[in-house]
């Protein structure tokens, strides 16, 4: 077991007795971040959120979760058809025009590159060998490549998939990509925040999963999805599934 | 004393996985429960996020062990300490966007688990009070859906499939997209009434279980990250006859008014020049209740008579919670934002998203006629965590099933 868990046992084990009497754990924060945030060179969920703030229904919100959403699994073989069926980032929504920022400190690696989620796009190398990447942007980033920006910097503006009409689901699409650019790892476990939270209690089909109903408990819930690597397989080509 | 103290808490921590007794029950007796008393919550960290260390703290949400009843409820709940006093009884005219710092009206009476993590899928009720979900019970061969009695604890075999059902749980209608079709069939005895090309749409039955509603998604000639096209449509259960009531865009939240003539709807027209919520009637018409491009979710009480929708993006003054008649008349902008739903009746239940320090949510009852609300269950005593937005109300409001945040399994909240 990993030393982190062992260390986070004990404190939380202070925590019962300073409460006093014998409590059945039950909360406590579990359920509103990740039970098991990712290590990254010995650092534990080292990303913010790219949206300034707190969220709500004037400001902004989730409005789909990485990995195997039922919007994905309907967008399979078309949109995600690359990212193995899986939506591979988290869907912010907000108003057309709110600044988007840098999850952690980095370099700018590309501005508008080949790497989808248009119209434009940024991708931010990190000291951690991952890339953050941030989709539908309103417009070009005025950033240059190579420049250092820190966490919670602006790189952009929040756009549309439908352009600067901003017609139809403004979002930002953050992915998180490793080095090679090849493949995807879930945000909600390398961003330390109340995920639970960020939906406002609203619901959809990008805030629910596909159940395969040959295997009706896998993929169910925002923490367990699978890493995506591009250019695979299917992952969710379903015999039956729901809905 | 002290090292069995910590032994019985070391106990309850160090199981990940949540756990319930050993199948005790006969052949057709219900998933297994864990009956718990009320739980005391570990103290909260004093902001959202908590640190790395308590993120990565291993929770044992459900232990076999038997927990000894815990003492009275802190009197202060730590969740709540840094909140402002602002009603005493529990009763406002208006629900608080913050939690009471008393625990009066905590209407629920105990919780328990059913079944273990990821379980009982698409859990609903049915008019009768059973709860129906999709799962291969402990001890069962079958995988389908499933009927539970939460009174006599008995469980019944619906049929393999994930279904929609009547409000009593007599029709089924049972989508696949592999195929593309919907079968329609009476529950009971398994007969077959017709069947659906419908893409395996969702499909709704009418109140008066004499036809069926699906919104039918057309060829997305925009790509798929425009508007989606949607015909609505409707047809009786042989399905010989269905007919397009109505087309619109980015369609949803479609359910039947109780005169099973008109149905209720987000979406866009047509012409993606008018958004909101609709009422389209079979006679072909189509009247815009609520006018919002931000109108994305919306549901509709038990009788009929109200509607409770959520807008968002549209300035301060427009987005949040929004409790309107049918007629779209009377809409009211409601003082909490979260998640909602409505018992059989008019009773609005509803979860406000936790302020910051609160680790756990309450359960609110809102009535809308009288604009009064009750809050029904006090954190410190049930310390609710509901993952994805799943948790739904027994016909009558005597019990709240909801995925558990903590395990993801299904438990039952009762009242």
């Amino acid at each position: 077991m990993p030393q982190k868990k062992d260390i986070s046992r004990r404190r939380y084990l202070k925590l019962l007795v300073q409460g006093g009497g014998l409590a059945l754990a039950l909360g406590a924060g579990g359920g509103l971040t990740s039970p098991e945030p990712a290590i990254v060179n010995g650092q534990a969920a080292p990303f913010g959120l790219p949206l300034a703030g707190a969220p709500g229904a004037e400001s902004w919100f989730v409005r789909q979760w990485y990995g195997n959403t039922r919007w994905a699994y309907r967008q399979r073989r078309a949109l995600y058809s690359q990212g193995q069926g899986m939506h591979f980032g988290v869907d912010f929504f907000s108003t057309c025009g709110t600044p988007v920022v840098a999850i952690g400190d980095g370099t700018i690696l590309a501005i508008d590159g080949p790497y989808g989620s248009a119209p434009h796009n940024v991708l931010v190398k990190h000291a951690n060998g991952l890339v953050s990447l941030y989709g539908h942007l309103l417009e070009r980033s005025t950033l240059r490549i190579g420049q250092v920006v820190k966490q919670g910097e602006a790189i952009g503006k929040l756009g549309a998939p439908t352009g600067a009409d901003c017609d139809t689901h403004p979002h930002v699409h953050l992915e998180i990509r490793e080095a090679s650019l090849g493949g995807t790892r879930n945000p909600v476990k390398l961003i330390t925040t109340d995920w639970a939270n960020l939906t406002l209690g609203a619901t959809g089909e990008g805030l629910q999963f596909q159940v395969d109903l040959n295997q009706p408990s896998r993929w169910q819930t925002i923490f367990d999805q699978p890493d995506v690597r591009f250019g695979g397989p299917l992952l969710n080509d379903y015999e039956r599934s729901w809905p | 004393m002290e090292l069995l103290l910590l032994l019985l808490i070391l106990t309850a921590c160090s199981d990940a996985s949540p756990t319930a007794p050993p199948d005790t029950s006969t052949t057709g007796a219900a998933i297994q429960t864990t009956q718990l008393t009320p739980a005391i919550p570990a103290p909260a960290t004093s902001n959202i996020a908590p640190t790395t260390e308590i993120a990565a703290t291993p929770v044992a949400p459900v232990s076999s062990t038997a927990i000894p009843a815990t003492t009275a409820a802190p009197v202060s709940s730590p969740i709540i300490a840094n909140t402002a006093v602002i009603a005493t009884t529990g009763e406002t005219t208006l629900p608080p966007t913050t939690a009471p710092t008393t625990t009066a009206s905590a209407a629920a009476t105990a919780w328990k688990a059913l079944g273990g993590a990821n379980c009982c899928q698409n859990f609903s009720f049915g008019g009768d009070g059973r709860l129906v979900y999709y799962d291969q019970p402990p001890g069962e061969t079958r995988l389908g859906s499933w009927a539970f009695d939460l009174k006599s604890g008995q469980r019944t075999f619906l049929n393999s499939g994930l279904a929609n059902y009547s409000a009593d749980l007599s029709l089924a209608a049972i989508s696949s997209r592999q195929d593309g079709n919907t079968r329609l069939q009476n529950v009971p005895d398994g007969t077959p009434l017709g069947t659906l090309a419908n893409s395996g749409s969702r499909t709704v039955f009418a109140p008066d279980k004499k036809q069926v509603a699906y919104l039918l998604r057309t060829t997305q000639q925009d790509g798929p990250e425009a508007p989606q096209r949607f015909s609505l449509v409707v047809s009786t259960l042989d399905g010989r006859a269905p007919r397009s009531v109505w087309t619109g865009r980015e369609t949803a939240n479609l359910s039947w008014l109780a005169d099973s003539q008109h149905l209720l709807l987000t979406g866009r027209d047509a012409a993606n020049s008018r958004f909101g919520l609709w009422v389209i009637g079979l006679d072909g018409s189509a009247n815009l209740i609520v006018e919002s491009k931000g109108l994305t979710v919306a549901t509709l009480s038990g009788d009929g008579q109200w509607v409770a929708y959520i807008i968002t993006l549209q300035g301060a003054e427009r987005s949040g919670v929004w409790l309107a008649h049918i007629d779209g008349s009377a809409a009211l902008k409601q003082s909490w934002l979260g998640g909602f739903r409505w018992d059989s009746g008019h009773n609005l239940y509803y979860l406000p998203v936790r302020q910051p320090g609160e680790t756990a949510s309450s359960l609110w009852k809102l009535d809308p006629v009288s604009g009064k609300a009750v809050r029904l269950t006090d954190p410190a005593r049930f310390p609710l965590q509901i993952a994805l937005d799943q948790w739904e109300f027994s016909p009558g409001g005597t019990a709240m099933a909801f995925r558990n945040g903590v395990d993801n399994a299904l438990w039952l909240l009762t009242f």
